[in-house]
C-alpha cells in the first residue's frame, strides 16, 4: 500500500513536471531576475551593472512616481461606480425586457474591441476636431475647440477613469452579475413579494447579499485592471499627457524600459507595481477563501 | 506494469518534442547554410504609399544584381519602433538590416549596429561628410561609421505665396527678422487665413520643429552639442527666449486652434497642402518637403527660409541640418554582414539611391546621385544645408527625455495649464533623469 502511494506520488511529479517547469521559465524566472535587475544599471542590451539600491533612491526622488500614485488614486475613485453600474443595469436586465438581447449585445462590445481599439476612437472622439466638439459648437458654445478634452489634466484623467473603469467593463460586469443572480433561488423573490416589498428593498436585502462574493470578486479584478492593464488604452488615448496627468505605474514601466532605455530603473518601478498586485492578489485568495467557506 | 506503461509515454513525449523542436531549429539553420541568403530588412517607413513602393524597385534591382540573395523587407509601425527594435537586439531575433534615425533614439541602443568603416572605405568619399558625421557615434566623417545615410535631413518654413498675396503680402519676400514674421502673421491672420499651420497631437512636432530651427540660430554649434552631456542645460536663455517666442505666437492667436488635436504626420502637411494657412514649419526630405508642398500648390507658389530670426541672433543665416536624417544599418550579430553591408551600401547610393530620391524628392546625400539644381527652391535648400548647417538640437538631447519632454510642451504651450519658469524647471529636471 505504502509503495504504491509513493509511486502515486512520483508519477504526481513527473505529470507536474512540464507545468512547473513553465511555471519555473515564465512566471518564477522572470521576477526573480527582475529584482535582480532592479539592483542593475541596463540598457537591455550589453551586460548589467550592480548599482545596488541606486534605482530606488532615483524612484522615491522621481516626480513621474509620486503623480503615477496620484493618478492611480484618482482611478481607484472610480472603482465603486465601475462596480455600481453594471451591478444596477444587470438589476434591471434580470427582470428582462423587450429587446434586451440587444442590449446585452450593444453592452458587451467594448469588452471585444478591447482598450487599443477604443483609446484610438476615443482619441478622435475627444479631440479638438471630433464629434464631442462639434456637437458643443452646434449646441452654441463658443470657441468649443478649446475645451480640448484630452488636453486638459483634469478632463484627461478623468475621461481616461470613465472610459476605462466605468464604460469599458459595463459589459463584462452586466454578464457576471447577470450570471451570479441567476443563482439566486426565485422563492427568495416569491417570498418577499407576499411580505410586500419593493424593487429596491428586494435589491438590497435579497440580490446583493446573495451576490456579495461575486461583487468582491469584480471590485478585485477591477483593482488588478487598473493597476496593471492599462497601457494599451493609456498609450493610445492620452500618450501618458498632457504632462504626467496620465501617467501610471505601469505606463512608467513600459516608457522607462522602451523609451528611455533603462530597464534597470524599470525594474525597480515593475518591483514596486508587483508590490501592488501581491498585495490585491492576496486579497483575492482570501475573498476566494471566505467564498468558499461560505 | 500499467504505471511503468505510462512513465514510459511520458518519457517519449517528452523526447519526440524535444527532438521536433531540434529538428525545426535544424532546419531553420541549415535553409540559411546551404540555401539562398536570405536579408531580413526592417524598415518605419515601408508602408508609405510612395516610399514603399521606391524601396520595393530597389529591393528589385538589388536582388537581379546578386543572385542568390533575397530581401524580406519588412514594414514595421514607427510609433514604437524603437522599442521594437531593442527587444529584437535583446533576443538576437532575425534581423540583418534596418532602418533607423540617426538621433539618440538609435544611439541608445546602438551597441548592437555594426561598424562598417571597412566595408563603405573604397566609397567612403561618395557620401557627404555632414552625412557620415551624424552616422557616426563619434561624430567623425571617417570612423565608427555605424549608419549609411539615406536622407539629409533638415527643417525650415514654408510659405504659401498665394495666401501672401491674398493678405497683401509681397510674397517673394520672406520675412527677416521676428517683427517682420510678426508683422506677416498679423496680415494673414485679418485676411482670415490661420498664419502658422501646426500639428501637435501625440507628439508635438509643430512646437519641437519651432525650438530646433529658433536654437539654430541663437547657440554656436559647441553649445548645441552640449545637449548631449549636460554642459547645455534647458535653463540658459536662448532656450527661455525660444520658448517666450513660440508662446507669443500662441498668445497672439497666429496658431491653428486645432493644432493640438491636428497630427503633425499627416494631417497638419496635409492641411497646409490643400493651400490652408500661411507658414509651415516643414523638412527638407521624407516628406513634408519641397517637393510634397511643390507638387501640391505649384513650386512658383511655394516659398522657404531656414528659419524665423530673432533680434538678437548671433547666427541668423543658420540652416538646421541634422546631417542625416534617416539611414540604414546592420546588426552586428547578422550572420550575413558582408552582404547586409553590400545592401546597405547600394541602397544608399547609384541607381537605388536615385530611385528613393526620384520618388520622394528626400536628398540623398551621395554624390554619385545627381540633384535637380534647376529647381529654384531645391537649389536654395541645398545652399543653405551645404554652406550655413547648425546640427539640430533634438538629435543631441537623450533619447529617453523626448517623450516626457513632448508632454509638457503640450501642457504649457496647449493646456496652458503650467507657468513659463515651471516648465523650463521641468524640462530640465526631465533632461537631468535622462542624462
Amino acid at each position: 500500500m505504502k509503495t504504491k502511494l509513493k509511486q502515486e506520488a512520483k508519477d504526481g511529479w513527473i505529470l507536474l513536471s512540464p507545468l512547473l517547469l513553465l511555471t519555473f521559465i515564465f512566471l518564477l524566472y522572470p521576477v526573480v531576475s527582475n529584482f535582480y535587475f532592479s539592483l542593475t544599471k541596463w540598457k537591455g542590451v550589453g551586460k548589467p551593472v550592480f548599482i545596488g539600491f541606486e534605482n530606488y533612491k532615483t524612484l522615491f526622488k522621481d516626480e513621474r512616481f509620486y503623480r503615477s500614485l496620484k493618478n492611480l488614486g484618482v482611478l481607484v475613485l472610480y472603482i465603486p461606480l465601475g462596480v455600481l453600474t453594471p451591478l444596477v443595469i444587470a438589476n434591471t436586465l434580470r427582470k428582462g425586457f423587450r429587446g434586451w438581447k440587444l442590449y446585452r449585445v450593444l453592452l458587451y462590445l467594448p469588452n471585444i474591441l478591447g482598450p487599443v481599439i477604443l483609446g484610438t476612437i476615443f482619441s478622435v472622439i475627444l479631440s479638438q476636431i471630433g464629434p464631442v466638439t462639434d456637437l458643443l459648437t452646434k449646441l452654441g458654445v463658443k470657441n468649443a475647440q478649446e475645451i480640448y478634452i484630452l488636453g486638459k489634466s483634469a478632463s484627461a484623467i478623468n475621461s481616461l477613469a470613465f472610459i476605462f473603469v466605468i464604460w469599458m467593463r459595463v459589459g463584462f460586469g452586466c454578464i457576471y452579475f447577470l450570471s451570479a443572480m441567476s443563482s439566486i433561488d426565485a422563492s427568495l423573490y416569491d417570498a418577499a413579494k407576499i411580505d410586500g416589498t419593493n424593487a429596491w428593498q428586494d435589491f438590497i436585502h435579497i440580490t446583493l447579499p446573495s451576490i456579495r462574493f461575486s461583487i468582491e470578486f469584480f471590485t478585485v479584478l477591477a483593482f488588478i485592471e487598473v493597476f496593471a492593464r492599462m497601457y494599451g488604452i493609456i498609450f493610445t488615448l492620452t500618450g501618458g499627457g498632457p504632462g504626467y496627468a496620465t501617467y501610471t505605474l505601469e505606463y512608467g514601466v513600459y516608457m522607462i524600459s522602451f523609451s528611455a532605455y533603462q530597464k534597470g530603473y524599470a525594474s525597480a518601478w515593475s518591483v514596486i507595481l508587483f508590490f501592488f498586485c501581491a498585495a490585491i492578489a492576496l486579497i483575492q485568495i482570501r475573498l476566494i477563501k471566505k467564498g468558499e467557506n461560505n | 506494469m500499467k504505471i511503468k506503461k505510462g512513465r514510459i509515454l511520458i518519457l517519449i513525449v517528452i523526447l519526440l518534442s524535444v527532438t521536433l523542436t531540434g529538428q525545426i531549429f535544424a532546419q531553420g539553420q541549415k535553409t540559411q547554410k546551404d540555401g539562398p541568403i536570405t536579408l531580413t530588412v526592417w524598415n518605419f517607413k515601408y508602408a508609405e504609399e510612395i516610399a514603399g513602393k521606391a524601396f520595393q524597385e530597389m529591393d528589385k534591382l538589388f536582388m537581379e544584381q546578386n543572385p542568390g540573395v533575397i530581401i524580406d523587407h519588412q514594414a514595421q509601425p514607427e510609433s514604437n519602433y524603437y522599442q521594437m527594435l531593442l527587444s529584437a537586439f535583446s533576443a538576437k531575433s532575425n534581423l540583418d538590416v534596418f532602418l533607423t534615425h540617426t538621433d539618440q533614439r538609435a544611439w541608445g541602443i546602438s551597441e548592437s549596429f555594426q561598424v562598417l568603416d571597412a566595408d563603405i572605405a573604397d566609397v567612403i568619399d561618395t557620401y557627404s561628410a555632414t552625412a557620415l558625421q551624424a552616422c557616426s557615434e563619434t561624430n567623425s566623417a571617417t570612423s565608427n561609421i555605424k549608419i549609411l545615410p539615406l536622407t539629409a535631413q533638415g527643417v525650415g518654413f514654408y510659405y504659401n505665396k498665394d495666401n501672401f498675396r491674398k493678405a497683401g503680402l509681397d510674397p517673394e519676400k520672406a520675412p527677416a527678422d521676428w517683427d517682420s514674421f510678426l508683422a506677416a502673421c498679423t496680415k494673414l491672420k485679418s485676411a482670415g487665413i490661420a498664419p502658422i499651420i501646426l500639428g501637435n497631437q501625440g507628439s508635438p512636432f509643430g512646437i519641437d520643429f519651432i525650438y530646433r530651427v529658433i536654437l539654430g540660430t541663437l547657440l554656436s554649434e559647441n553649445e548645441i552639442d552640449g545637449f548631449a552631456d549636460g554642459r547645455t542645460k534647458f535653463t540658459n536663455p536662448a532656450f527661455v527666449q525660444a520658448t517666450e517666442m513660440i508662446k507669443e505666437l500662441y498668445d497672439r492667436g497666429f496658431v491653428n486652434v486645432d493644432n493640438g488635436s491636428l497630427p503633425y504626420f499627416v494631417d497638419a502637411i496635409e492641411t497646409f497642402k490643400g493651400g490652408n494657412g500661411g507658414f509651415f514649419i516643414g523638412l527638407t526630405s521624407d516628406i513634408a518637403h519641397w517637393k510634397d508642398f511643390g507638387d501640391a500648390l505649384g513650386y512658383e507658389n511655394i516659398g522657404y527660409f531656414s528659419s524665423v530670426v530673432p533680434q538678437n541672433a548671433k547666427y541668423p543665416q543658420q540652416q538646421v541640418n541634422q546631417g542625416a536624417g534617416v539611414g540604414f544599418a546592420v546588426t552586428n550579430y547578422s550572420p550575413h554582414k558582408e552582404m547586409a553591408a553590400k545592401y546597405v551600401k547600394f541602397m544608399t547610393s547609384g541607381e537605388a539611391g536615385k530611385i528613393f530620391m526620384e520618388a520622394t524628392g528626400a536628398i540623398v546625400p551621395n554624390t554619385t546621385i545627381p540633384l535637380d539644381t534647376d529647381n529654384v527652391m531645391l537649389a536654395e535648400i541645398l545652399e543653405k544645408m551645404n554652406n550655413h548647417p547648425v546640427p539640430d538640437f533634438m538629435n543631441r538631447v537623450p533619447g529617453g527625455m523626448i517623450n516626457d519632454f513632448y508632454n509638457f510642451q503640450t501642457l504649457y504651450f496647449i493646456s496652458k495649464e503650467i507657468s513659463q519658469s515651471r516648465y523650463i524647471q521641468q524640462v530640465q529636471a526631465i533632461y537631468e533623469n535622462n542624462l
